[in-house]
């Protein structure tokens, strides 16, 4: 005996409203929960009496305590991916060029002149296509779960400095002083960023390949 | 019947340090598995003696699959997704030295609580 759509969809909306958002567990605990309510309705139990009953089990606490957990499994997966991922990027010849590219062109930049706002450009070109990054994640927000969004959201605000600080760089209401701390900034949360992004998009891809089945 | 249950009761802490290799074992029996089904598959074989909670599974499959030990397949099953957990190549030689692990380690015991030659 399987469940009609319509009472999965009483069972999931029970996990909804119990904030259980991130898909990863929701379906997993859709299907338990379905499993057990299959089970009790072939022993001759009606559908809401068996809801009722599986209920009892994943009570609010009992789904905060398995979103938690999950929480700690994954921070601890991507901290540990960061440190692997950050080691590898260290030995790339591209990240390396990419970053010495950076640095080169933020001294170029300490001063404005016309060639300094050229190479302002290409710093521009350089890092645009990373904030297009944040639309997709966005879209994806509901296969990751408010974590994940707020894991990628903190790349970003990690990667903004190198945007935010193209202004700065042409201004001159900026002292020296100010415009060395901040150079110095954003040139070390650079390679952070980058390697957080790059980090993060292969994880959602890995979970979007996972669960293509929703997409289709 | 005495029936453990791996979150509620106090002797569980002992069963707690072996479910890794619990899932890690039948994961190398089987080819692929569910959480629902792995809860069942240790009811069955234990004769309902052992009882794997929601809430102690979920959270130790999820840590084998952040450790490279488990892959996950997705697949539609009666309407809904199903999350099928299965070995990793790390995942096979972990379970080899994950058994013999324990198998050393009721050797042990059995050594030392067997009570012609053990502690007493």
């Amino acid at each position: 005996m399987s469940l009609s759509k319509e009472e999965l969809q009483v069972v999931d909306q029970h996990l909804k409203d119990r904030k259980v958002e991130n898909w990863d567990v929701r379906y997993e605990i859709v299907d338990h929960m379905a499993c057990l309510i299959e089970g009790l309705m072939e022993e001759g139990v009606g559908f809401e009496d068996a809801l009722a009953e599986v209920k009892k089990t994943f009570t609010f606490r009992y789904l905060l305590k398995m979103k938690n957990e999950k929480q700690k499994v994954l921070s601890k997966y991507l901290r540990r991916s960061f440190v692997n991922e950050f080691k590898r990027k260290v030995i790339d010849l591209n990240f390396l060029i990419k970053i010495s590219l950076l640095f080169f062109v933020a001294i170029l930049l300490y001063k404005y002149t016309l060639v300094n706002t050229l190479f302002g450009m290409l710093l521009l070109i350089l890092y645009s296509p990373m904030f297009f990054q944040i639309k997709g994640m966005i879209t994806n927000y509901r296969l990751y779960g408010k974590s994940m969004l707020m894991n990628s959201v903190w790349g970003q605000i990690l990667s903004l400095p190198s945007m935010i600080m193209f202004p700065f760089y042409i201004s001159e209401r900026f002292t020296d002083k100010y415009m060395v701390v901040i150079l110095i900034l954003l040139l070390c949360l650079t390679p952070i960023m980058l390697v957080w992004n790059n980090l993060l998009l292969k994880e959602m891809k890995k979970l979007k390949e996972q669960y293509f089945l929703i997409y289709e | 019947m005495f029936v453990v249950e791996f979150e509620t009761m106090s002797n569980s802490k002992l069963y707690k340090g072996s479910l890794a290799t619990i899932i890690l074992k039948l994961l190398s029996q089987q080819d692929k598995m569910y959480g629902y089904e792995i809860t069942q598959k240790v009811k069955g074989l234990t004769k309902g003696e052992l009882n794997i909670t929601e809430g102690a599974l979920y959270p130790a499959l999820h840590k084998l699959e952040a450790d490279g030990v488990l892959e996950v397949e997705v697949m539609r099953v009666d309407n809904r997704l199903r999350k099928y957990y299965k070995l990793t190549e790390k995942g096979e030689k972990e379970t080899v030295s994950k058994l013999a692990e324990l198998e050393e380690y009721i050797k042990n015991m059995q050594v030392l609580f067997n009570p012609k030659f053990g502690l007493e």
